[in-house]
């Protein structure tokens, strides 16, 4: 009776394992899937629901993603040039990134450019209808963000963050 | 009649004995140890210096583990260190992770304090009223992708959140994982245990099982992952291993020397009677000169008894003479007596020398030894009678005695003094010539090759280890401490708390200024843009979870410890004592060592210049004038030879410190004895019988200590193994006396 008890649990256990790792190869068959060769030049709308605030914030501007940064140019509510790479986030003309803004320029490097091997690195990916669900591992980025979505069928026509404190920012993307 | 007296006596000997026994223990018991070196250097250290050594020695100890490859990926290690780090934890309560950095406690302080906290710049922007370019950084913040970390209703201007984003980095490049940390750089993965250990530093058993489990974990994940490197740093590590290579010399040197000797005073006696005496006399003359000390001293130091090794040998020495004198009747314990008090007394004189010097453990050292000493030789002389007369010495062991003596006796002629003279002073000029000295604390310990490279590398590394080097400032609150840290204003590279936290009185100043925004018309427009209203700013400051990293309490107020990454500029900074000083623990330790030294040195030549006179006034004195100052004269010349020639040689191996200090205090003493009792009306053969063996046991017992790895004991046991060998070997030159 022992045995076939163990025995049950153990194939439910290893059932679980490989629905878990079929769930992150749909997912990373999705992300592949909405990836786009480089340079890809963007529009892009971002409300920002922020607790505490009754409305959220919207700005809108354009997106040129290339291979090892992004330049993300704010036209409304205020002009603003933002450069993102590997080391951080930039304001225009200023040589010195954002302190501290490293994790989360790398981060959205990888969203956006689809990087297929941060993602999985740094999340744990599952599929949600048309939206790759990426969940962070490491503590520190855990502490901030909640999750993230990366909706699209084609391509990334939206990008979903969620941060453990209820903001959300919705991130719209349509070709230029 | 007789026997009543010899029952009497006993009678006074054990109620002497049973007194000091529970002097002692009263004594004992309300006696408050000191044992770091800055207890024993009181005018040396500043109360916040002090206050600081004593926040840095907690029981508790950290030791960083590091896990590195280039053929696993730091997904492939982490799990597997995970899964071996709980069983570990799990079966050894006293170790636990040491979270250095806990992002999750830091951001909720920080969002809880939203509002009252902003950088230098942005508080000069607001002092200035420079509302355009706060209210414009905050809108391009809430503009940018990046999340916002603060609530708004506190914190509309974001300042807090850009006080965040320029903290000092604990652990720069490194991601935490629930306490473990990962970096990947040049293609090489590293994932990194800080780990903290609850149990005692100081019990060797302790760190030894404590090694020994995490050994195990580090076997368990090498085994999962072969190939892997490993890398431990920590004081655990290195403790241990001395530990372990201090047993192992115990117990070859030890016991094989212990045994020799051992051996050798039973062959020469042929009873263990001796033995059995010494033990005793070292027993009731050590308690007694404890006794006297603890009564004198209101904080006696631990290194005290260490320094007091030199009593071992030289209360087996006196033994060894009154057993061989008594052996040969009662002229030659006649003899002896005299050499034995005049031997006995200038050497603790010198001792009492040690009572002019300014350092409390020489003090104590002085008060220890002398009453020690002068307790032994009572007993000696009172208590020696009262045994059966001893079975002479083993006939073989006279007869090369006897052999030494004609030889020493061929040897000597008219111009003896003469070279022994020009010997010793020429070795004494060429010591203080080629006179080098190093008294860094860091070369009195060794540890293996490859635990300092595993440590080094960890250090080169991670960039997580600071200099030892810190700023200690002072404050009657912890408030005042934190502002004082902040009027420093920029020192390079360094890390304290008022870079994570400001102190009340600027936050009440930046909440004031935030409400004359607000009430501005910039600041009103801005809040309508939002869509809310006055912010709520955190009423209470909260504690700052590294406050206990930076903070620490005084006995009067706080200190605050500016910790520094690179070496320490003294033009940074105008030092105040009591209010601002810079301090380093490392540099202070080879200091009080070097003062320590100094003062053993001055103590040795005040003895040889003290000795002489002494010697001189008291040997041969129904001899004429000149007869008594060649003898004292050439005892002295003995004492120098044996002492300077030690000292030569030794630092032909490494530069003189402490410990070679310590090992010629105790060749100089026995010099003493040894010249003094060639010197003596004891027939010549009986004289050497005691002076070779009690040559011989000590160059065996504490000669061993030479082939110490831990340089520190092999400094005092090189300096005893030539000092006694050469005043062994040179004090039979010394002219007999024509009285016996």
């Amino acid at each position: 009776m022992i045995r076939l008890l163990l025995a049950t649990t153990l194939l439910i256990t290893s059932a679980m394992v490989l629905a878990g790792d079929d769930m992150t190869l749909k997912a990373l068959s999705a992300l592949e899937k909405q990836s786009e060769p480089l340079p890809l030049s963007l529009e892009f709308s971002q409300k920002k629901q922020l607790s505490g605030l009754p409305r959220p914030l919207v700005s809108t501007g354009q997106l040129d993603i290339r291979k090892d940064e992004i330049v993300w140019t704010t036209e409304r509510p205020q002009q603003q040039q933002l450069t993102i790479n590997r080391q951080g986030i930039f304001e225009q003309g200023s040589e010195d990134s954002v302190s501290g803004s490293d994790t989360i320029a790398q981060l959205l490097l990888a969203i956006l450019q689809q990087d297929e091997a941060v993602l999985k690195q740094q999340f744990r990916l599952s599929l949600a209808q048309n939206c790759v669900v990426m969940v962070p591992e490491a503590e520190a980025l855990a502490s901030v963000i909640e999750k993230i979505h990366s909706c699209g069928t084609n391509s990334v026509e939206l990008v979903e963050l969620f941060e453990q404190n209820g903001n959300t920012t919705r991130i719209e993307l349509s070709k230029r | 009649m007789r026997r009543g007296g010899g029952a009497n006596r006993l009678v006074l000997l054990f109620a002497f004995i049973a007194v000091v026994i529970a002097g002692l223990l009263i004594q004992l018991s309300n006696t408050q140890w000191s044992s770091s070196l800055a207890d024993a250097l009181p005018n040396e250290v500043s109360e916040l210096q002090r206050s600081y050594l004593k926040s840095q020695q907690p029981n508790a100890q950290q030791l960083l583990l590091g896990f590195e490859s280039q053929q696993y990926s730091d997904t492939e290690i982490l799990p597997i260190v995970q899964e071996q780090l709980n069983l570990l934890t799990e079966a050894e309560p006293t170790i636990k992770l040491a979270e250095m950095t806990n992002p999750k406690a830091v951001l909720s302080f920080y969002q809880n304090q939203a509002g009252r906290l902003a950088t230098q710049n942005d508080m000069q922007a607001l002092g200035n009223g420079d509302y355009a370019t706060i209210i414009g950084n905050a809108q391009k913040t809430l503009q940018s992708p990046a999340p916002v970390l603060m609530p708004l209703e506190q914190d509309p201007l974001l300042l807090t959140q850009r006080f965040v984003q320029q903290l000092p980095d604990l652990m720069p490049g490194y991601k935490s994982h629930n306490g473990l940390y990962t970096r990947t750089s040049n293609s090489i993965h590293q994932v990194l245990v800080p780990l903290r250990i609850a149990g005692d530093a100081l019990s060797v058993t302790q760190s030894g099982q404590s090694v020994l489990v995490i050994n195990d974990f580090i076997a368990k994940v090498t085994e999962q992952l072969p190939g892997i490197n490993v890398y431990r740093s920590g004081l655990l590590f290195h403790s241990d291993a001395a530990a372990k290579q201090a047993k192992l010399e115990m117990t070859w040197f030890g016991g094989l020397s212990l045994l020799l000797v051992l051996a050798l005073l039973v062959w020469v006696f042929r009873s263990g009677q001796q033995l059995l005496y010494t033990l005793l006399l070292l027993g009731v003359s050590a308690a007694t000169g404890l006794l006297v000390t603890l009564l004198l001293s209101s904080r006696p130091h631990v290194l005290m008894l260490v320094f007091a090794t030199s009593f071992i040998g030289l209360c087996i020495d006196y033994v060894i003479h009154g057993f061989i004198a008594r052996s040969h009747g009662v002229k030659a314990w006649s003899a002896l007596k005299p050499a034995l008090w005049l031997s006995g007394l200038t050497t603790i004189f010198g001792y009492i020398l040690l009572l002019l010097l300014p350092l409390p453990l020489l003090q104590q050292l002085g008060i220890f030894m002398a009453v020690a000493l002068f307790t032994a030789i009572v007993l000696v002389v009172v208590t020696l009678p009262w045994l059966p007369q001893p079975e002479a010495s083993r006939p073989g062991w006279q007869r090369f005695c006897h052999s030494m003596a004609q030889l020493y006796r061929q040897m000597r002629q008219p111009g003896t003094t003469a070279w022994l003279s020009v010997m010793a002073l020429a070795t004494l000029g060429l010591l203080l010539w080629s006179f080098t000295a190093n008294d860094n604390v860091r070369l009195l310990a060794s540890s293996p090759e490859s635990l300092l490279q595993q440590e080094n590398h960890l250090r080169k590394t991670t960039d997580f280890y600071f200099q030892p080097d810190v700023l200690l400032v002072s404050g009657e609150t912890q408030q005042q401490a934190l502002e004082r840290t902040g009027n420093l204003g920029d020192v390079d590279g360094s890390v304290s708390l008022y870079d994570y936290l400001l102190p009340v009185s600027e936050q009440q100043q930046l909440l004031q200024q935030q409400e004359k925004l607000f009430q501005s018309p910039e600041g009103k427009n801005y809040l309508q843009w939002l869509g809310i209203g006055q912010p709520e700013f955190a009423s209470e400051p909260q504690e700052h979870p590294l406050q206990n990293q930076f903070l620490y309490p005084m006995e009067d107020g706080w200190m605050s410890v500016v910790r520094l990454k690179q070496p320490f500029n003294p033009g940074d900074i105008n030092e105040s004592p009591g209010k601002l000083e810079h301090f380093n623990p490392i540099e202070h330790a080879s200091d009080a060592l070097a003062e320590y030294r100094h003062s053993m040195q001055l103590w040795l030549i005040a003895l040889l210049l003290v000795s002489l006179p002494i010697l001189a006034m008291f040997l041969r004195n129904q001899q004429t004038n000149k007869l008594r100052i060649q003898a004292a004269w050439q005892v002295t010349c003995v004492m120098t030879l044996s002492v300077s020639t030690a000292l030569l040689l030794a630092q032909l191996i490494q530069p003189l410190n402490l410990f070679h200090c310590i090992g010629a205090m105790f060749v100089l003493v026995l010099s003493i004895d040894y010249g003094v009792f060639c010197v003596g009306r004891l027939k010549r053969e009986h004289a050497l019988q005691a002076i070779y063996l009690s040559a011989f046991t000590t160059m065996v017992a504490f000669g061993a200590l030479s082939f110490s790895s831990t340089p520190a004991i092999a400094a005092f046991g090189i300096i005893v193994l030539i000092g006694v060998f050469m005043s062994a070997l040179f004090s039979p030159l010394i002219i007999e006396s024509p009285d016996n």
